[in-house]
């Protein structure tokens, strides 16, 4: 693997990136039904409940510089557990990259060009992710610092342009069915946005120059992408209330659609389209990107990149099959997918972290790197 | 050396075969066979003359005419003619030792023993003089400097600020760059690439500014091309690119000294080719190809007001065809209904969908604008007339075309020319087709995708090693006084973009006039 | 229809991207990328064949559903 360097500023938008991202599409929905009104405090605890998880991360990380998650799992627990351990997370990344162009069309059919065929528009999306991971990771970082400058600006603006239709009733009565609902659906949130991040951990101790500002900008990072996310439900509570959010797909997309502020062109939502392409762009690519670079390191490859074309030949196809229909991916993203991730982007970490623990105080090893250790 | 000297150096004649590439002794053997190597050229003039008559040698010099200053040749006539007098008078010394004496002192003077070293002398336009008996030969310098005067650059012009640009004469180009720049830390390398051309060029950077190892990098670079023929720089510039495929210029070609000059000070290296009016800055970041000289010579609000508009004309030119294609085509809904009535009414009679009609109109745009490049001045309002009113006007009212889309190709093109560096325009240009064929097939989908293609393809690119997209992507910290915004002189402490080597601050003081410390009382 | 349309994509450019890359990794005598190449490749191809030919693929996610299922009880509890 040749020595690709990233800035910190670099992991910043890239772990806003994958945090937003995981977040935008069935979350409002989800933390709407069960917390009802009071889904914004529901977003914000969720946002503190990762910062643990993202703790875990940091701590790992710190422990075993210059090394991708995979190359961990592979040192903590031996050959044959590392490899089916890191085997089974590169399985959930895999799974990822399908989603996402599964996403891209069902989105652009229902909602923008309903007479496109969905492969075209799968086939250009996974193109274009080929291309990223083929012109490298440093471009990628680069473009990712873009995206995530264009996102924030966009966002922003979307949200200060709907502030007209908010109507602060919709947040009352606050606390009406007490605590637990809301702690429930943050918690449920949680898995959407902190827990994703596990896939950074195939790319932040690897890469990095400066571990201090890393970790740094890791959390900062988060908070970005945790920020959107939280005021994104706010407002859309704020704006269509908490039964519309429930019920609606893409309730960030309805509530732009309000704006109305005297403006020639009546679809603004476009913006809102931009902001979640382009998060879900980083957001996909990092995960194939982490599935490609984890291929190849389980297997000894010295290029990674020779495998990235007959890998998207596989995408192409799988990405269809992995969702048949909208009601069943809306039931698999509740029911299946938070237990996985949280397996995953939990489970897996914490049991990396016991076994750390255990094989350096209990067993006396001398594993990882103790720089940092206080 | 004596006996023993001579019998050696009969031996190691025989062993070796030195006739080839060293001179002979004989006087006659040497100008045969250099005028032989030449192939009889009407060219090159060789002259016999005794040097006196006390001495018996006789000298020749050689030239090639057309390459000499004639009023040199005349002068170095006087002088040796007045150098045999003299000569004559004292005692007798060989004449390559009177001649070196004389011309060593201020001019250049070259000795050798090769031929191939005398044919470049000679190829330069040298005076070689040649004697009877000896193995070596002299040889100085007497070219001329026939070109170009300076005048005011054709490409580039500004409003305001110095109008002199660039010739095809190397050294009067690096003498304007060293007059605005008068520092010993100002340094240049000659080389010279090309087999058969021997074309020289300069490298011109400043010692402690420029990163060292990018000084390094270009010269490597450049030593190693091996080809016939350089005859202008971008010859160089696809010899030494970093990425051999793209489109997008990663050298900053410029017909002004004082855009060089000011690169130079912000650390670039500057690469002077001989025969060619353009000079090359490396390492070359995009948004220098949307700056122009003049933002430093106007109010820094001006001056940001018009690098907005050009940033603006950017992304005009690029994508405003596409998107016309992508709403008229898929996304009617977009547009306003009073808006959208209108151009579905002059879209009635059009025969063509709206992307082969932009096609065509781009592709009719495009080619007067390659016949307006070469058609003699005498013609040039005709062809406007009629690409005006023939093209536009006539086809709209046959309804070949409609309205809409000459607008947007007349928005497109205009647009195009506010980009101040012509290579950046013509990617943008080739760029352009690309996203109207993504908009044909899938709208503004396909928009979407592209652009998020070709920021990943502009973050992929570096110059010489420093990513393209800096200082936007890597974001350097003080580094963006210069890209968006043109900030005020005092704003800027250290140089830009972070290309920098050791010396980072670029001003020691402030503004220098405040309000309460200006020194006379009635100036406050 | 569409399936038939992927099938013919993926077939062509499988074979174009084999037809440069394996001479390519042979000379560079890259082994193991070639081997795990040529497996990506066969598997992208007949994937695609398959359902272009109407056989159904077994998916993922049913297999992440069947695995995670016992599960499912605790969530729709704390769902309510």
């Amino acid at each position: 693997m040749n020595e690709t360097k990233i800035t910190s500023r670099q992991i910043i938008s890239l772990t806003a990136g994958v945090t937003t991202a995981g977040s935008v599409l069935v979350i409002g929905a989800l933390i709407a039904s069960t917390a009802k009104q009071d889904a914004w405090i529901g977003s914000f605890l969720a946002i503190l409940f990762g910062i643990p998880v993202i703790w875990v991360f940091l701590f790992l990380g710190r422990r075993f510089p210059r090394m991708t998650f995979v190359e961990i799992s592979r040192e903590l627990l031996g050959k044959w557990l590392g490899t089916v351990v890191a085997g089974s997370f590169l399985f959930l990344c895999l799974q990822i990259s399908f989603h996402t162009p599964w996403f891209m069309s069902d989105f652009m059919t229902s909602q923008v060009m309903p007479e496109t065929p969905h492969y075209v528009i799968r086939a250009l999306y996974i193109a274009a992710m080929s291309i990223a991971i083929l012109y490298g990771l440093e471009a990628f970082a680069r473009a990712s610092e873009i995206f995530m400058l264009v996102v924030s600006v966009l966002f922003v603006f979307v949200m200060v342009m709907v502030i007209p239709n908010a109507k602060i009733e919709n947040l009352l009565p606050v606390f009406e069915n007490g605590l637990i609902p809301v702690l429930k659906s943050s918690v449920f949130v949680t898995c959407f946005i902190a827990l994703p991040n596990i896939t950074m951990m195939m790319v932040y101790p690897a890469r990095l120059d400066d571990l201090n500002k890393g970790e740094k900008s890791f959390l900062k990072g988060y908070f970005l992408g945790g920020g959107i996310t939280c005021i994104s439900i706010l407002m859309s509570v704020l704006v269509l209330g908490w039964a519309i959010t429930a019920n609606s797909r893409f309730s960030v997309f309805r509530f732009a659609n309000l704006i109305n502020v005297g403006i020639v062109f009546s679809r603004i939502e476009v913006i809102v389209f931009v902001v979640w392409v382009l998060t879900q762009f980083i957001f996909c690519t990092i995960y194939f990107y982490a599935f490609v670079i984890g291929l190849s390191q389980l297997l000894k490859l010295k290029n990674h990149k020779r495998l990235v074309l007959p890998l998207a030949l596989i995408l192409l196809t799988m990405s269809e099959v992995i969702f048949p229909d909208v009601a069943y991916q809306e039931h698999w993203a509740v029911f299946t997918w938070i237990p996985y991730i949280f397996t995953h982007g939990f489970v897996l970490p914490v049991f990396l972290l016991m076994v750390y623990w255990i094989k350096k105080r209990v067993l006396k090893m001398d594993i990882g790197d103790n720089r940092g250790q206080k | 050396m004596g006996i023993l000297g001579r019998v050696f150096r009969r031996k190691s004649k025989k062993q070796i075969p030195q006739s080839d590439t060293h001179l002979y002794r004989d006087l006659l053997t040497n100008i045969t066979r250099v005028k032989n190597d030449f192939g009889q050229s009407d060219d090159l003039t060789v002259n016999s003359f005794k040097w006196n008559d006390s001495s018996p040698s006789i000298c020749a010099s050689l030239y090639i005419k057309s390459l000499v200053n004639t009023e040199t040749i005349n002068s170095l006539s006087e002088e040796i003619s007045n150098l045999k007098i003299k000569d004559n008078k004292s005692r007798q010394a060989l004449p390559f030792d009177v001649l070196r004496a004389h011309f060593s002192g201020v001019r250049t003077l070259k000795e050798g023993d090769k031929y191939i070293d005398l044919y470049a002398d000679l190829l330069s336009g040298n005076t070689v003089f040649l004697l009877h008996g000896s193995r070596q030969y002299l040889s100085i310098p007497t070219e001329s400097t026939e070109g170009r005067s300076v005048e005011e650059p054709s490409s580039q012009t500004v409003i305001r600020g110095p109008k002199e640009g660039f010739t095809e004469n190397i050294n009067q180009n690096i003498l304007l760059v060293r007059k605005r720049i008068k520092s010993n830390t100002l340094r240049l390398e000659n080389l010279s690439v090309g087999n058969l051309t021997r074309t020289a060029v300069g490298l011109m950077y400043i010692k402690n500014i420029a990163k060292d190892s990018i000084v390094r990098e270009i010269r490597d670079r450049i030593k190693k091309i091996e080809t016939d023929s350089i005859l202008e720089g971008a010859y160089i510039e696809e010899w030494i690119k970093d990425d051999r495929y793209s489109v997008f210029p990663t050298f900053l070609s410029s017909e002004k000294p004082d855009s060089v000059a000011s690169a130079l000070l912000e650390g670039k290296v500057a690469i002077f080719t001989d025969g060619t009016p353009y000079v090359l800055t490396a390492p070359a970041l995009m948004v220098e190809f949307l700056h122009s000289s003049e933002d430093y010579y106007h109010h820094y609000i001006i001056a940001t007001m018009m690098r907005f508009l050009r940033f603006i004309a950017f992304f005009l030119t690029l994508l405003v065809p596409s998107f016309y294609i992508a709403i008229a085509t898929f996304h009617q809904e977009i547009l306003p209904t009073p808006l959208l009535v209108s151009i579905a009414a002059q879209r009635e009679g059009v025969p063509f969908p709206t992307f082969l009609e932009a096609l065509i109109m781009e592709n009719t745009f495009e080619i007067l604008r390659e016949a307006g490049i070469r058609m003699p001045r005498a013609i040039g309002p005709a062809i406007s007339i009629v690409g005006a009113l023939v093209l536009g006007q006539a086809a709209v009212e046959a309804g070949i075309i409609s309205a809409v889309i000459v607008i947007i190709v007349s928005i497109t093109a205009i647009s195009s020319f506010a980009i101040p560096n012509y290579e950046m325009a013509n990617a943008i240009r080739a760029t352009r087709f690309a996203f109207m064929i993504l908009a044909g097939v899938i709208g503004i989908y396909g928009i979407f995708i592209g652009i998020i293609v070709l920021t990943l393809h502009l973050c992929k690119l570096k110059s010489i090693g420093v990513p393209y997209l800096t200082p936007i992507a890597p974001w350097i910290k003080d580094g963006n006084t210069d890209t968006f915004f043109r900030f005020p002189f005092w704003v800027m402490k250290n140089r830009p973009f972070g290309l920098h080597g050791d010396d980072k601050r670029r001003i020691g003081g402030e503004y220098t006039v405040r309000k309460n410390k200006k020194g006379n009382q009635e100036f406050r | 229809m569409q399936d038939m349309a992927v099938a013919l994509f993926v077939v062509v450019f499988g074979s174009i991207l084999s037809l440069i890359e394996i001479p390519d990794l042979l000379k560079k005598k890259m082994h193991r990328e070639l081997v795990a190449f040529v497996v990506l490749t066969v598997l992208g191809m007949s994937l695609a064949l398959l359902k272009a030919f109407g056989w159904s693929i077994p998916n993922p996610s049913d297999l992440l559903a069947w695995v995670y299922s016992p599960v499912e009880g605790i969530i729709k509890g704390l769902l309510e």
